[in-house]
């Protein structure tokens, strides 16, 4: 039994989130509707359209997998299963509650940061075997992300780490009597636009960035293979998302529902921020992008584990020196940046 | 034969396959892709040896290593395949190259032969070094390589600056 319960687990977790995936597809173009004064989809199902991604699915399903003549067509085919399966890897690892878990990792938290950059890898297989230019200026996009991106995340995972003093983040949250959130703001807003950065979710799916690219990385694909990367993403937003409700808002914790509860009314308080977030801010560019990850991310990153490293030696008792420090910082920042902006 | 020696010699012939074709394929991004594909089948090795830090830090490292890869292999070598054509991969000096090679590889295979390995049962059956380990020992013991370390990547970044800042 003990051997049997993780792949029974495995297979509920992967059923949860296929069934997820399709009612989050459903939930975001009635989101991106509304907030451009539209129905989104009406039709299919009869009640506000919530067939419409079943539809869509089947209509994958059915179609061609058309692979263009001129194309790499080894990586071309793989490239799709080298974004997929190592997301759907880190499903596995994420701690739901505190015994619906398929496996607590040692490494947890590196093991998931680790696979999140294969994503990157298969956006360049795929745009550079497209042999298409909209699909190479996709794929070099995503290079230069997956370069400027990896830091910020990994080191704001850090600082979070250096306060539970475990990788494993059965061990992280268990440690959260206060959220981490309220301790390390920077960290938290550094994960939250580095998280956005790496799920290419607009305003950073420049790697995408359907008005300019057309389809990035993903012109030339069609039918299933193009379905995986899309599935894919929202695999990615769901081990991302969890992630971040493990690391900065406390996991399961919450008072009086049960832990699974609690669980995922953060985990969709973090995705509808996510589909709001998606519609309502503009796409940057390229180049502020860039800026925004080498001179913004990485040195606030550097900050909070410099904060966090210095408080935990210097003070006995850190974590309210820590979070008043931070949120200091945080709102001198604002105050400059509006200033800036006047 | 248990598990772990089928699984170690299915993944080091995967590996070997893939580190022939890195350096046979004439074709610089596959190379580079299937660079990738090697490291992953490393990282595999190591979590058959229940390094797992090691193996999350490869795939880590590398996945970003390779990425850099990719942009300059491009930009210095070109597309093979394209019309435009690219730099030639191929070598003219043979003889150099392969005695350089050669003598490298066997001072690497001389100095792997000579080590008293455990065997890979042996290693698997060990538990696993905690994370928190890891850290205090390359904190107290390792110290000095660690820093040693850091401080030649912070010369390399630094000459990097100083060598592209130069053309401005």
């Amino acid at each position: 039994m003990a051997l049997v319960w993780p792949f029974i687990i495995a297979l509920g977790v992967i059923i949860a989130i296929l069934t997820n995936i399709v009612f989050f597809m459903w939930a975001e173009f009635k989101i991106a509707g509304r907030v451009v004064d539209r129905y989104g989809p009406m039709e299919t199902g009869r009640f506000h359209g919530w067939l419409q991604s079943v539809a869509d699915v089947i209509k994958f399903l059915g179609k061609e997998d058309i692979i263009p003549a001129n194309v790499d067509r080894l990586i071309f085919k793989i490239a799709p299963f080298v974004g997929f399966v190592p997301v759907v890897m880190i499903t596995m690892a994420i701690p739901y509650t505190a015994k619906l878990i398929v496996r607590d990792l040692d490494i947890g938290v590196f093991y998931i940061v680790a696979l999140s950059s294969f994503t990157f890898i298969s956006m360049i297989m795929g745009g550079w075997a497209s042999g298409n230019r909209f699909g190479f200026l996709g794929a070099f996009r995503a290079a230069g992300q997956l370069l400027a991106y990896e830091l910020p995340l990994g080191l704001s995972i850090a600082g979070v780490v250096m306060l539970s003093s475990t990788l494993r983040l059965m061990g992280i949250v268990e440690d959260q009597t206060v959220w981490n959130f309220a301790i390390q703001p920077i960290g938290f807003l550094v994960f939250l636009v580095a998280m956005q950065v790496e799920l290419q979710r607009s305003p950073f799916d420049l790697a995408v960035a359907e008005s300019e690219l057309v389809a990035g990385y993903a012109v030339e694909y069609s039918g299933m293979r193009f379905a995986l990367f899309q599935v894919g993403e929202f695999f990615g937003l769901w081990g991302l998302s969890s992630l971040f409700v493990i690391l900065f808002l406390g996991g399961w914790h919450g008072p009086f529902l049960p832990d699974i509860v609690w669980f995922f009314i953060k985990f969709y308080a973090v995705f509808l921020f996510l589909a709001f977030s998606r519609v309502s801010v503009p796409r940057v560019r390229p180049d502020q992008l860039m800026a925004l990850g080498w001179k913004v991310m990485l040195p606030a990153a550097l900050l909070n584990i410099l904060i966090t490293a210095a408080m935990i030696i210097l003070v006995p008792h850190y974590k309210i020196p820590l979070a008043l420090t931070e949120f200091a910082i945080v709102i001198a920042a604002l105050f400059l940046m509006r200033r800036a902006v006047k | 034969m248990t598990g772990q020696t089928i699984a170690f010699y299915l993944i080091a012939a995967i590996l070997v396959f893939g580190a022939l074709y890195i350096v046979t394929s004439k074709n610089i991004m596959r190379a580079v892709f299937m660079h990738l594909f090697a490291m992953v089948m490393i990282a595999g090795i190591y979590v058959l040896l229940s390094a797992e830090f090691l193996a999350a830090m490869q795939i880590l490292v590398y996945a970003g290593a390779v990425t850099t890869m990719i942009v300059f292999s491009l930009m210095l070598a070109g597309n093979q395949d394209s019309p435009t054509g690219g730099v030639s991969l191929d070598n003219k000096k043979k003889l150099p190259a392969l005695l350089v090679s050669g003598g490298l590889f066997l001072t690497v295979v001389f100095m792997i032969a000579g080590q008293k390995w455990p065997s890979v049962e042996k290693a698997a059956g060990l538990a696993a070094p905690s994370v928190a380990a890891i850290g205090r020992i390359i904190f107290s013991r390792y110290v000095l390589p660690f820093e040693v370390i850091g401080f030649l990547l912070l010369a390399a970044l630094i000459g990097v600056i100083v060598v592209a800042g130069r053309e401005e």
